[in-house]
């Protein structure tokens, strides 16, 4: 299946999707934070690491770019309108949720495009979930008064970067969500920390082991490779809003350093 | 005490007909509790706090009450207003003693800025009085009312 370059609504992308398929991977692209290199090499890491029959998605509002193994969903018309309703101060990426409610039967999950893959991840995937699975942020939960301020709303733990889970056990966090829409749009603002405070708190979720996934700019020592290590999270933007003291890498910016190889590798894959 | 705990205590003892209290988000605070709890007329005093490193305190409810329980006392004394969904949109009928403050904390998805604006949040009809007091960058206000 080929997207063509066409971005297609939600019915007709459910309607065409190919039912031998029991592995459907979604990535978002909104903006014009990332480029489609990010899209087209986090397919080629898929490709060259997932050794399943998959689809790749990419929920965009610009398809430009992107290459046409990569299916296309318009991000304008993705989940209720009730939900598109609130601004992005409100659950930053609430739009990944929407995905547990599009009843596709079997394995489900999405990735972040600031995310690198750099070893097998096929028997992370093929797993029989039980339950959404997240990443917790096993590299800051050791550091001193990680969780001090849990009351004061300030802790976070948990990462949304890569989650997979199968068939309807996700469902739940939907409909939750969906439920208590109003109140959640008005006590969190991003989808991790809601996650958090919500879910962590009362383990309503799963979790990927520690040393399965790594963070390039918080984990202790920085930057460095790590062999165990399978995928490697590079997001900033917390970072900047936080106006943290820190000096971090996008992947765009590693040109030197050694995500860089990996990541222009994925374009021949 | 605390100034915040003095007026909330002189409040609740001079004014209030509640037979039952919630102390919402009380953190390590203890004061009321225990000064409500030795008070014959309180035939129960329930403090809530989500706080997972609560949860070893027997006295504390450790859940949110916003998403996880129905509060049923007559008297709901909210401390961390900033904090959360308004509780009077969720409960009527009821007494509040609501403490919020304006230093906006990254956490914080409601910073109080007045009394007026606790009032107008949690629907209270009937306000019986009101205060108050600088806090380290800002202030707390706070207002005792009935919805």
């Amino acid at each position: 299946m080929s997207s063509n370059g066409i971005l297609m609504n939600t019915e007709d992308f459910l309607a065409k999707l190919d039912p031998e398929i029991k592995f459907h991977f979604f990535t978002f692209k909104w903006g014009d934070k990332y480029g489609p290199e990010y899209v087209n090499r986090l397919y080629g890491s898929l490709v060259k690491y997932c050794d399943v029959p998959f689809a790749f998605t990419c929920i965009t509002d610009n398809p430009d770019g992107i290459r046409p193994e990569v299916l296309l969903l318009d991000y304008n018309q993705i989940g209720p309108d009730s939900w598109r309703a609130y601004g992005q101060d409100k659950i930053f990426t609430r739009e990944k949720l929407c995905l547990m409610d599009l009843d596709i039967p079997g394995t489900i999950g999405w990735i972040d495009l600031d995310v690198l893959i750099t070893t097998e991840v096929t028997s992370m995937v093929t797993r029989d979930f039980k339950k959404p699975t997240f990443i917790l942020n096993h590299w800051n939960m050791d550091k001193e008064n990680s969780f001090k301020w849990f009351g004061k709303g300030s802790d976070c733990h948990v990462n949304s970067s890569f989650v997979m889970w199968k068939d309807d056990v996700a469902q739940w966090l939907f409909d939750y969500t969906d439920k208590n829409l109003e109140k959640l749009m008005f006590t969190y603002k991003s989808l991790d920390k809601y996650l958090y405070y919500q879910h962590w708190r009362t383990d309503r979720l799963a979790f990927w082991e520690e040393g399965l996934v790594d963070n390039y700019n918080f984990s202790e020592p920085q930057y460095e490779e790590r062999k165990e290590v399978r995928i490697t999270l590079f997001n900033t933007s917390h970072i900047i809003i936080q106006n943290m003291d820190i000096e971090a890498y996008e992947l765009h910016e590693t040109e030197g350093m050694w995500p860089w190889d990996h990541w222009v590798s994925y374009d021949k894959s | 005490m605390t100034k915040v705990d003095a007026w909330i205590y002189t409040q609740v003892t001079t004014f209030s007909d509640a037979e039952t209290i919630a102390i919402v988000g009380p953190a390590n605070k203890r004061n009321l509790y225990n000064e409500f709890s030795n008070i014959k007329s309180f035939k129960e005093v329930n403090m809530y706090d989500y706080d997972p490193a609560r949860s070893d305190d027997k006295n504390i409810i450790n859940k949110d009450v916003v998403f996880d329980v129905e509060l049923h006392e007559d008297l709901i004394i909210n401390y961390a207003c900033e904090k959360m969904w308004p509780l009077g949109e969720m409960y009527k009928d009821r007494e509040f003693i609501l403490i919020g403050d304006n230093e906006k904390h990254n956490g914080d998805c409601n910073p109080i800025i007045s009394n007026k604006m606790m009032v107008k949040q949690n629907c209270l009809e009937e306000i019986w009085s009101f205060n108050e007091c600088t806090r380290w960058k800002g202030k707390y206000f706070m207002v005792y009312g009935c919805n």
